[in-house]
């Protein structure tokens, strides 16, 4: 019996803007429950939603970046449903005549080729708020989230694995984060997916009935649910049963899905335009100026680091991972930095700093003017290299700039007399480890530098210092 | 055309709840609401004609700035203890329902 | 106390209290204390206030006296009283749509329109009564209580907004807020001899009106006669920012009204003789004065009435979904969410507006929606399209409100079609978008009173307004009040 699966995927991303959807109230996660609300998105009596732009220009560039026609008119909808965190009791969406139509998810099979996943359409719409369970049995609403501008990406149904649902759904996240519309933060939920699963035999020419679940916000339960679900339906089928279209709960710990109790199968929607909102409309001109301000394509961005920047491969991957990353790398560049120190630096020091900080790019104090800065006296040979580290730590440490403390360093010494007259003094108060170098052994080099350095309060030039050490030992 | 099942139906749609004795005189208003309705079916409607864009024709596309208010904007209060004192139920800074299955 | 001598006469308009308070015979504090006190007496008599504002408004008075002593008044309403819908929110009192399930609701904010008009000066005295969810045709269905019709107690007033009516058909020095969604301004205005305007949809903001049929909807003003609805239209309209549907461009000039087309559909069969009379004498006034009469007859009138019975139900029905015993309004008791949906809602609504919901969900239920929903947006425009046509070899429309006069207190609300019979000379405005201002006419042989009404296209509301002006120079029936009212 082959089992052929196929996945449909509606991936939600709230759109990153400052304010919500339908009103002025902070787009905000991560605060204490109900700080962010007005009549609104509360839904009090006598308010009236008033669309963001942001949500639109950010809507609109999701759309490009994914291929779909822009429609010029299109046009919000009520969907009507009683649930304690739609405080409304409708979410405004976009059902009869969305923004953007077509357009695909590119990905990678499992078997390497690339793959594409086909959309359906894209619309806007309001988020709902949250409830949670408290232990005396209620139920708490925070309506925080409630209204907070959201995306909804519904591709067409295509036969693939788990892993193959998780790459789309990857690949998606990676998309709007590059271009700024989401920022794909899928633990605080603002990128999920409702995954719908079927399976049909090789040959059969209708797609089997699908089942839904819902909210899946991680790869791992993505793919497992997908393998998990399938494989339910399989076992159904083959003891001659039937699967019945519904919505199920993926339980990530017991790995499996479960009917949803109460549910009803089909709710009734009751979609009808809203009278609150007029239609929508995006000139062609709104669409070419975001395109426009589209930032450099992920694609096209790394055929020029590597290409064209000779940047290696694999070193090119760390820099491209984030688009911030790749904006902090030009910009050293553009400061006078050449592509290969760019990369080392990068990767070596800013990376590593944001790491051991656990910090994230945008919050990064250092100007990448002031870290090229640094790395052009290191490779005017006016400090070394562990100075030029060393710097940009303190710089990080102290607050301040690495300008600052630059100006503070004196110059490496390299006066060869000055260099010498050290390097005997050092030789000659460790005659045992000159010895060991004589005899072949180059370990105790780096403690002779050492020993070096510290007798020039650091001042000496290391690389200098080794080579005189070397000389002056073989010599003796 | 409309029977008990239907106004049920309905009424559960709409969260209203129906007693027994409301049923025939639910029944009874409908139809007689829709028979009024009916003249709506001889009304004829000129072939391709769409009503999907909008219900008035006389206001155009508009959105506002992404700036999130101040308190004191107009656009509402946003002090959390308004919404706190106009909800049935309020504790600890969130509204309390049954538990919500689901 | 109020030394009522130095008060204008009881009849005095808006325009004439600004000018006897410009004239010096008495403060705004004075105007101020005269008019609780009618609310106080008669406006509690016919149960039309339901709440009152005592302190603010003698406060906001002696802000008004104070302006008007430098010199710097705002403008005509400037230390003038009103009173505001109960479905209007303001930041003052409660705004509870006349229902329980909304009752002590306290908006903190006043509707964009009111708050404009506090902004020009204008004192706010009180909250008034109105239909539950402003759904009704006599101001039967509030939570708290009938309202009388003050030429006529054992009489309603009209509705929805039959406490403004109420009060704007027994005393003068005030302008009131109502809202109309199918006649719920203009039916109230006819049955209490008072002057009130729908204005075009998108005029006025919606912003802070409890909605229920939202894309027929509309704030408007009630008051003794067209210079002062259009002084508060003139403080009250143009775009809001925090309305969508808010009209943006500023109103097009239409040229003075000089032919108008009597409507006979709303004359014939159906319609009180009496009725049918004065509207055809008015015609007659008019045409004595130099304006043109001719006769048209609008499209799809009997479909109008259906048309909105599907509409403002469907929306309605989503509007009040919000009302789910969660996070506003009344909650019932249970220990389940789906209970208490139910039982809140029970709790918190009337019948009347039970029904509508109901009838609301099933136009727009699946299998149902094509047929019902969609086929009366269809007819919709066709009666948009109609209205124009109609319009254009003319400027204004002109019929009665109300096919049948003021009817008693529990007549016709056993019988709810009976009430949805009202709204038939009305709805065709709300539908179509367009202004419509009503006027007094005249009274019938019972001494109560007949309204009539002007319809014209998009954007003609100030064109109207002066056409209702120069009406009320011909006609003084809008200077009446009702007998036994004391002076």
């Amino acid at each position: 019996m082959s089992w052929k699966t196929v996945v449909g995927l509606e991936i939600h991303a709230q759109m990153s803007t400052r304010s919500k959807m339908f009103c002025a109230c902070v787009r905000s996660t991560g605060t204490a429950p109900n700080q962010h609300l007005c009549p609104v998105c509360t839904g009090w009596p006598g308010a009236l939603p008033v669309i963001n732009q942001a949500a639109v220009r950010r809507a609109i560039r999701a759309a490009i970046s994914l291929g779909c026609g822009v429609q010029r008119e299109s046009r919000f909808d009520r969907k009507n449903y009683f649930y304690p965190d739609l405080p409304k009791g409708y979410q405004i969406s976009q059902f009869y005549r969305p923004y953007a139509l077509g357009g695909e998810i590119p990905f990678e099979r499992d078997d390497g080729s690339s793959g594409v996943l086909p959309l359906v359409r894209i619309h806007m719409e309001e988020d709902a708020g949250k409830s949670v369970h408290a232990e005396d049995g209620t139920s708490r609403i925070d309506l925080n989230r409630c209204s907070s501008p959201l995306l909804e990406i519904v591709t067409e149904p295509l036969q693939m694995s788990g892993v193959e649902a998780a790459r789309c759904v990857r690949s998606t996240r990676e998309l709007l984060r590059w271009i700024g519309v989401c920022d794909g933060d899928m633990e605080k939920g603002n990128l999920r997916a409702d995954v719908n699963v079927s399976i049909h035999r090789q040959g059969d020419t209708v797609l089997g009935t699908r089942t839904e679940l819902k909210n899946l916000n991680s790869f791992v339960s993505i793919e497992r649910s997908v393998e998990v679900e399938s494989a339910r339906q399989a076992l159904v089928l083959e003891a001659g049963g039937v699967i019945r279209q519904e919505t199920r709960l993926w339980d990530q710990d017991l790995e499996q899905t479960e009917e949803m109790r109460g549910k009803e199968d089909s709710p009734d929607y009751r979609y009808f335009p809203d009278p609150d909102l007029p239609v929508l409309i995006i000139e062609s001109s709104d669409i070419d100026r975001e395109r426009d301000s589209l930032p450099e394509s992920h694609l096209a961005r790394k055929t020029r680091y590597i290409d064209q920047l000779k940047i290696d491969a694999r070193d090119a991957e760390s820099i491209l991972a984030r688009r911030e990353f790749g904006d902090f790398f030009d910009q050293l560049v553009a400061a006078g930095l050449s592509p290969a120190s760019a990369s080392n630096w990068f990767r070596g020091e800013v990376l590593k700093h944001l790491n051991d900080r656990e910090e994230s790019i945008e919050d990064y104090p250092l100007t990448a003017a002031s870290i090229a800065e640094v790395v052009e006296a290191v490779e005017g040979d006016r400090i070394s290299v562990a100075k030029g580290r060393e710097i940009l730590q303190v710089a990080l440490d102290q607050g301040c700039s690495p300008a600052q403390i630059l100006a503070q360093t004196g110059e490496q010494v390299s006066d060869e007399a000055a260099l010498i007259g050290w390097v005997q003094q050092v030789v000659d108060a460790n005659p045992d480890a000159a010895e060991k170098i004589r005899a072949g052994d180059s370990k105790p080099l780096g403690f002779l530098t050492g020993q070096v350095m510290k007798a020039s309060s650091g001042q000496a030039h290391p690389r200098l210092v080794q080579q005189i050490l070397q000389r002056l030992i073989q010599h003796d | 055309m409309i029977d008990e099942a239907l106004v049920r139906k309905t009424a559960h749609l709409a969260r209203l709840e129906v007693s027994d004795d409301e049923i025939p005189g639910l029944v009874e208003h409908l139809e007689k609401i829709l028979d009024l309705v009916d003249i709506l079916r001889s009304v004829e409607i000129p072939e391709g004609h769409r009503s999907d864009l909008h219900v008035s024709q006389a206001t155009v596309s508009m959105t506002r700035e992404d700036q999130s208010s101040n308190p004191t904007d107009a656009g509402g209060p946003r002090d959390p203890a308004a919404f706190g004192e106009n909800a049935p139920d309020w504790r600890d800074g969130s509204f309390v329902t049954p538990r919500v299955v689901g | 106390m109020s030394n009522r001598s130095s008060l204008p006469p009881m009849d005095a308009t808006v325009g004439e209290a600004q000018q006897w308070l410009a004239d010096g015979h008495c403060t705004s504090r004075q105007l101020i204390d005269g008019y609780l006190e009618f609310l106080q007496g008669v406006g509690r008599e016919l149960n039309a206030v339901v709440e009152i504002f005592v302190e603010s408004a003698q406060q906001a008075a002696d802000q008004s006296d104070q302006r008007r002593a430098q010199g710097q008044c705002f403008g005509p309403l400037d230390g003038i009283p009103f009173t505001v819908k109960m479905n209007i929110t303001t930041q003052l009192g409660s705004s509870d749509a006349s229902s329980p399930m909304l009752r002590g609701f306290q908006a903190k904010e006043d509707a964009t329109a009111v708050r404009r008009l506090r902004a020009a000066g204008a004192v706010l005295v009180g909250k008034t009564s109105c239909d539950e969810f402003a759904m009704g045709a006599s101001n039967e269905t509030s939570c708290h209580g009938v309202v009388s019709n003050p030429w006529d107690r054992e009489r309603v007033p009209g509705g929805s907004s039959g406490g403004s009516a109420a009060l704007a058909g027994s005393h003068g020095w005030s302008f009131h807020l109502g809202s109309d969604t199918g006649g719920s301004i203009r039916q109230p205005a006819a049955f209490c001899n008072a002057t009130a305007i729908k204005p075009t949809w998108g005029q006025v903001s919606r912003r802070g009106l409890i909605a229920f049929g939202s894309s027929l909807d509309q704030i408007c003003p009630i008051a003794r006669d067209a210079v002062d609805c259009q002084s508060v239209l003139q403080v009250m309209e143009g775009h809001d920012p925090l309305d969508s549907t808010s009209l943006r461009q500023g109103t097009s000039s239409h040229p003075p009204i000089g032919r108008v087309a009597l409507i006979s559909d709303g004359l014939g069969p159906g319609i009180d003789a009496s009725i049918a009379t004065a509207v055809r004498s008015a015609a007659q006034q008019m045409a004595s004065q130099g304006i043109e009469i001719i006769e048209r007859s609008l499209p799809h009138l009997e479909a109008a009435n259906a048309c909105y019975q599907v509409i403002s139900t469907a929306e309605a029905s989503s509007n009040l979904a919000r009302y789910d015993g969660v996070h506003v309004g009344v909650r019932g008791q249970s220990k389940d969410l789906q209970q208490l949906y139910e039982t809140s809602r029970h709790q918190g609504f009337g019948s009347e507006v039970r029904r509508r919901i109901l009838l609301g969900t099933f136009v727009l239920s699946a299998g149902y929606q094509d047929a019902y929903y969609n086929r009366a947006l269809a007819v919709r425009d066709l009666i948009r399209q109609g209205i124009d046509q109609v319009l254009e070899d003319c400027d204004a429309l002109l019929l009665p409100v109300s096919p049948f006069a003021p009817f008693p207190i529990g007549e016709r609300i056993d019988d709810p079609l009976a009430l949805y019979a009202c709204d038939i000379l009305t709805v065709t405005a709300n539908l179509a978008g367009v202004p419509a201002l009503a006027l007094p006419c005249a009274l019938d042989e019972e001494q109560l009173p007949i309204g009539m009404q002007l319809m014209g296209p998009h954007g003609s509301d100030h064109a109207l307004l002066e056409f209702g002006q120069r009406w009320q120079r011909w006609n003084d029936q809008h200077r009446a009040l009702p007998e036994g009212s004391t002076r």
